[in-house]
């Protein structure tokens, strides 16, 4: 076959694009509409395992479309990082679109949800796929647009209020980004990112350059909500409906951080120096104020988008670091928490059913009531705390480590510090909603199983990846080392020019 | 030429930033299409700003200097129009949307004045 005519890295995109339109058609057929539904996320996940297990066997898949050769056309490229990045996609949107059978219970509702929902996977896919700059762009919007919908779609006021700040936010960084890349195609005359790196590396790049570098960087730093540009953020993930804040947390935050990996290590290498010394001051302070915020919430799912923060800035102080080893800590940081925030999301929605309310006073019992339900927070819950044997302890563990390795003390410290607040409020959370004798009474309640699957499924996974921590580290170790090396990812990519 | 359009960029940008710090939701969606356009004419000006030879010309054209009526004219760069395009379609489906949004906003907060949209603290 030739190289960049086969279809399999333009699937993840393609296919649920299609389900969507499908779905539109579909809308007033509900049992044919949600079958095609099951079906094509069914198709969409097996198409991200795929991806996954070709990526990180070492090859790098390219599409060109349309036929197009690379810098004139649009590329898809999938190296290690996409790989990885869409196997937490099929996990998460798996996972949430499970719960949201259970969730999203009106006819009206679903008819609007279920496309909504395949248009924002389309989006997210995307923008882990494309290897060009604009596209990316593109595919972002395709994301932001259905995410506005997503939260706002049920109507509620505060749904409203934080759709209206979210898209307020994101219209001003969508054009941030477009500016960014405007300048960006002025000073190198190219869309397509391998093209970009190596255009840069060829010339010692304009004073100019950290114009468009920054732009760009602050743009992925406010869809990753580092503060202090997060302010947006605990209000569209606490009033979304739930599987879609699973979504928000697990999987969109997560687009911000992809592109912050693919600017530090193809995009904009001749800086690597000033943006991880810019995102080493932010860090800490991120995951510091985020943990703070988070142990001051009185709202469950207030205090997991906090929390959010907080974690996110774990991530971003991993990147700051610099060396393979960190970037591979930051890889399984951005794994595992996609996992584990998403399960906790999931089980808000389990009290929510409870006892219709997600305010911490408001739970209580829930051990008498339903101990698989507790059972499965408790994992989720000791994983976000980072306690063994959980996935979260060996993430935390290899930041550290990697922060120790490279000598940034304070930052570490810090790190630290906020692991013990970080195991304050969770412990908290789950001591009022399981043990304390709060409001909601102890009768037993049986979740059904579209509700306790999901988070039993991801509770599960938080402990199957903290067993399976040493070939997982594995892998990101790997990744890491192939994102340092450009030409595993430009070797890939033939340019005509 | 340049200089007018830096100046004409930095009124938009300027008169958008100015819109969107006001309290009134309208004037908000209003200074959030004066930047869209903003950025629309530094779009136009990536591609204008750098002319080289013209794109898609027979080679055996091009060594003449491509066919002629084209010869009098420095050919400008024509990806970023294409870009334009692209851009517009998106921010006019963002205006559509979050004007919808601001009249739902006023019926349910009774006000269009954006401190008012304040039930979530903290």
């Amino acid at each position: 076959m030739k190289p960049g005519s086969e279809l399999l890295p333009m699937l993840p995109i393609l296919l649920p694009l299609g389900t969507a339109i499908l779905l539109l058609l579909l809308r007033k057929k509900p049992a044919i509409r949600n079958l095609v539904a099951a079906a094509g996320a069914l198709a969409t996940i097996a198409a991200d395992l795929l991806v996954c297990a070709r990526t990180l066997g070492g090859e790098v898949l390219t599409h060109r479309l349309g036929g197009w050769p690379p810098p004139f056309g649009i590329l898809v490229v999938a190296d290690g990082l996409n790989g990885l990045m869409l196997a937490v996609s099929a996990v998460v949107s798996g996972c949430a679109l499970w719960f949201a059978f259970a969730y999203v219970r009106r006819e009206f509702d679903r008819r609007v949800f279920l496309p909504l929902f395949m248009f924002q996977l389309t989006g997210i896919n995307g923008a882990f796929l494309t290897g060009d700059i604009f596209n990316l762009f593109v595919f972002f919007e395709v994301m932001l647009m259905s995410t506005y919908c997503l939260i706002s779609f049920l109507g509620e006021d505060r749904q409203i209020e934080a759709t209206f700040k979210t898209i307020s936010m994101s219209l001003v960084s969508s054009t941030l980004m477009l500016t960014g890349i405007a300048i960006l195609y002025a000073m190198f005359g190219t869309l397509n990112m391998a093209h970009l790196a190596q255009r840069m590396a060829q010339a010692p790049p304009p004073p100019g350059i950290y114009l468009p570098a920054m732009l760009l960087a602050a743009v992925f730093c406010l869809k990753g909500a580092m503060i202090p540009l997060h302010f947006w953020l605990p209000d569209a993930h606490s009033s979304a409906p739930t599987p879609i804040s699973a979504m928000l947390s697990g999987l969109v935050v997560k687009v911000g951080m992809y592109g912050l990996v693919r600017m530090l290590t193809l995009l904009f290498v001749p800086l690597r120096a000033d943006l991880e010394a810019f995102l080493g001051v932010a860090a800490p302070i991120t995951i510091v104020l985020g943990a703070l915020g988070a142990l001051a919430q009185s709202d469950y799912k207030r205090m997991l988008a906090y929390s959010t923060i907080s974690q996110i800035g774990y991530i971003l102080l991993a990147l700051s670091f610099g060396t393979a080893m960190a970037l591979s800590a930051a890889l399984l940081y951005v794994v595992n928490h996609a996992v584990i925030k998403a399960g906790l999301f999931l089980t808000s929605g389990l009290f929510l059913a409870r006892t219709g309310s997600v305010e911490l006073s408001d739970q209580g019992r829930l051990l008498e009531a339903s101990p698989g339900s507790a059972a499965a927070f408790l994992l989720s819950a000791m994983a976000l705390a980072g306690l063994p044997p959980t996935n979260g302890f060996f993430s935390k563990f290899a930041v550290i480590q990697a922060g120790l390795a490279t000598r940034h003390y304070v930052g570490t410290a810090l790190a630290l510090g906020a692991a013990v607040i970080t195991l304050m409020y969770i412990m908290r959370a789950w001591q009022l909603v399981c043990w304390a004798p709060g409001r909601a009474s102890p009768a037993p309640w049986r979740p059904s199983l579209a509700q306790i699957g999901p988070v039993g499924l991801l509770a599960g996974l938080c402990v199957l990846l903290g067993l399976g921590a040493g070939p997982l580290k594995a892998l990101t170790d790997q990744v890491g080392f192939w994102l340092l090396d450009p030409s595993h990812y430009l070797g890939a990519v033939p340019l005509a020019s | 030429m340049s200089l007018l359009l830096s100046i004409t960029i930095a009124v938009l940008f300027g008169c958008g930033t100015y819109l969107m710090l006001r309290r009134n939701i309208i004037r908000m969606v209003l200074g959030l299409s004066l930047i869209s356009h903003a950025t629309n004419l530094i779009l136009i000006a990536s591609g204008w700003m750098r002319p080289g030879p013209a794109p898609f010309i027979a080679e055996e054209e091009a060594h003449h200097g491509g066919p002629a009526g084209l010869q009098a004219f420095t050919p400008i760069d024509p990806l970023p129009q294409a870009l334009i395009l692209t851009a517009i379609v998106i921010s006019f489906a963002s205006t559509a949307f979050l004007l919808v949004l601001a009249y739902r906003a006023y019926v349910a907060f009774g006000s269009a004045n954006v401190a008012e949209f304040r039930r979530q603290r903290g």
